[in-house]
């Protein structure tokens, strides 16, 4: 199975490689009102609205150290879903990885909300997102503060 | 009746018959023998007869019925119409229709001489054509005039045209503000007053296109009543349904989407929502269910509310059925309308048994929500066991353009539609009440206290100034929210300007917070503020 690796804040990231649509340079963020944390902002992209989140807040609440600074170097990983307009930060692109095996036996499970599970690569623990899990807890949200 | 009257109902009687004809002869033309269509073309001659002769018009009345008798003798001997003989009748008519455009003249000058000829033919005379040059030539401007008739000076337009249009002035305005953005660095008086004019522009094109756009909300109310009867019928329910859309004029791409959700509601409070008329007895209810449909314009939003005095919604058995298919664990504490709308929108939410006023409806309402939902509208739901279900829905009157202010705080810029805001302030810290930690709580105005919001706090993280410029005054917007006043602190007020809205995109479609976006000169997103959700 080949998947997308990337790196934020200490950790290694990996979407299905089907999923990701393309990788765009970083560009400011417009913050959303009322917006989940993890939401980091929007941006305007090929005149479509984009939500971009930051992958290292879904699993905590705050980075590891301050990189508000670095964050201009960060790229964005744009979603291929034709519904949900999402992208994701990245700290740093890894690329294009095979791993053992294909589909499920290659990804550990691993009990998280927002993960597929977890994954091997060249001796690393790299975190499989189910971006699916993560478009329907922002539309719940999104309920939530409605009610 | 005036006589006038009269002429104008024989001109319009008359034109209908003479189209028919007309189209008759076409199809004699290809088909001589066509027994239906010489039948046709007498009965529509014999109508003629008898419109002119109730007119007092005996010199048309004389020539219909000659030529019908030409077209009788000609089908009760078997023998088709040939080309003169159709070429006739086609004269015939033009000289009716040259009689009427004389109206109220009543120039019968080629009447006659068409009914010599018509006269001459049915004695066995082979018809002539006669035309003078003087008619030949009445006849050219005549044919004329149609033709210039029939370019009317009012052409039809797609509304999705006019929409592109907008949508360009709308790139239009973005180069605006680029220019404008530039200017603050050349800062030119020159280009400032360009830039200006370019805007107003801009915005009187936008409105004068919006106002094109517009239509009167009573456009569907006749497919909704129909649609009523057609479900009464069905049903065999009787359903008194009462309208007032007390004249709200809206967008006609709004009035387009709102079709469709219009009727699947109506149609569930028909089906689920009113009870049949024995069950409505037992329950003291009259025999006929009351379903209403009022519109209201509540500033640049236009309120549906469909109402019916129905038996209300299950919320029970809603709960029991969430929760077996998975989409709560348990029992919430606080069930309102939100929460039963958020149930029952949820895609594949379709019960086959009959628990509620829109059960086994539930695709249909998801697909009612997010058509809403697209163009920056929302719906809410009340019910009560027994009483009734109202459900409301709230539409933009225009999904292109918005007034609104232009607003910063922690250091985002948003946009607040002008229609809430009451008024624009600036306050000193000493009108405000404090709590023990001098956080502004109230904002006295006119000696009322008024509860203080703070834009800031729907950034999270923000590291906004919430209000305060630096010399202990506070910019405040005087807002009405849900009816009650609030003084919204923001850090920066911009400018007030008409907005393009753009619906949001998914998975940010549902946040309540926001109405819209619209793209700013430097082409990011600026966020249109519900205010509602404060």
């Amino acid at each position: 199975m080949d998947i997308f690796v990337f790196f934020v804040d200490n950790d290694f990231f990996a979407f299905k490689v089907q999923t990701v649509q393309e990788v765009t340079e970083m560009r400011r963020l417009v913050k959303v009102p009322g917006s989940l944390g993890y939401i980091k902002g929007a941006i305007n992209y090929k005149g479509t609205l984009y939500c971009i989140i930051d992958p290292s807040l879904l699993f905590k609440h705050n980075r590891t150290h301050d990189d508000n600074k670095a964050e201009r170097d960060f790229d964005i990983i744009i979603l291929s879903d034709d519904r949900y307009k999402v992208g994701f930060l990245a700290e740093k692109i890894i690329g294009v990885k095979s791993i053992d095996g294909s589909g499920e036996e290659a990804v550990q499970a691993a009990k998280a909300t927002f993960l597929n599970g977890v994954c091997k690569v060249d001796g690393f623990d790299v975190k499989l997102i189910d971006e699916k899990e993560v478009f329907n807890t922002i539309e719940r949200a999104a309920y939530n503060l409605m009610l | 009746m005036s006589e006038d009257k009269y002429i104008k109902i024989f001109c319009m009687e008359i034109e209908e018959h003479i189209k028919e004809i007309g189209a008759y002869l076409k199809t004699l033309a290809d088909n001589p023998k066509s027994k239906d269509a010489a039948g046709s073309v007498m009965k529509s001659l014999h109508s003629i007869k008898g419109i002119a002769g109730t007119m007092g018009y005996s010199s048309v009345l004389k020539l219909s019925h000659a030529t019908e008798e030409l077209v009788d003798s000609h089908l009760k001997r078997g023998i088709a119409l040939d080309d003169a003989s159709l070429q006739l009748i086609y004269d015939v008519i033009d000289a009716i229709e040259g009689f009427k455009s004389s109206l109220p003249v009543m120039d019968d000058s080629i009447i006659k001489r068409t009914l010599k000829r018509v006269k001459d033919a049915s004695s066995g005379k082979k018809p002539q054509r006669v035309v003078e040059r003087k008619e030949l030539e009445e006849k050219i401007n005549s044919s004329v005039d149609e033709m210039l008739e029939s370019i009317d000076s009012n052409i039809k337009i797609n509304v999705g045209t006019i929409d592109e249009i907008i949508a360009d002035i709308s790139e239009l305005k973005y180069t605006e503000q680029a220019l404008k953005a530039l200017n603050e660095s050349i800062r030119s008086y020159k280009l400032k007053i360009i830039i200006k004019k370019i805007n107003e522009q801009l915005v009187k094109l936008s409105h004068r296109l919006i106002q094109i756009k517009m239509q009167p909300f009573d456009t569907i109310i006749e497919q909704l009543e129909r649609a009523i009867n057609e479900y009464c019928l069905a049903t065999g329910k009787k359903i008194n349904f009462t309208v007032n859309t007390n004249d709200v004029m809206i967008d006609s791409t709004v009035l387009k989407i709102l079709i469709a959700p219009l009727i699947h509601l109506i149609r569930n409070a028909v089906d689920h929502g009113i009870e049949p008329v024995q069950e409505r007895k037992e329950t003291g209810k009259t025999e006929k269910g009351n379903i209403s449909l009022t519109i209201n314009k509540v500033h640049d939003f236009v309120e549906v509310i469909i109402k019916d005095d129905g038996r209300g919604i299950l919320t029970e058995k809603v709960i029991g059925k969430a929760i077996e298919k998975g989409y709560i664990d348990e029992r919430p504490y606080v069930i309102d309308g939100n929460f039963l709308l958020y149930i029952l929108t949820h895609p594949g939410f379709t019960t086959k048994d009959d628990v509620s006023t829109i059960s086994g409806r539930g695709i249909g309402l998801d697909i009612v929500r997010s058509s809403l939902e697209n163009i920056g509208g929302c719906v809410s739901l009340n019910t009560k066991r027994g009483e009734g279900t109202q459900l409301t829905l709230n539409v933009p009157v225009t999904t292109s353009v918005i007034r609104a202010l232009l607003v910063k705080s922690a250091g985002e810029t948003v946009a607040i539609p002008s229609s809430n805001i009451i008024r624009i302030l600036l306050a000193g810290g000493d009108s405000f009440t404090k709590d023990a930690d001098g956080v502004l709580i109230n904002y006295i105005h006119e000696g009322k206290e008024v509860e203080v919001k703070r834009l800031a706090s729907l950034f999270k993280g923000s590291r906004g100034i919430n209000g305060n410029n630096g010399n202990n005054e506070y910019n405040i917007l005087l807002v009405k929210i849900k009816d009650e006043e609030s003084a919204l602190l923001v850090d920066e007020l911009i400018c007030e300007e008409p907005v393009f809205i753009k619906p949001m995109t998914k998975p940010l479609k549902k946040l309540s917070t926001v109405l819209g976006y619209s793209i700013s000169g430097d082409g990011t997103p600026v966020f249109m503020l519900d205010i509602n959700s404060l």
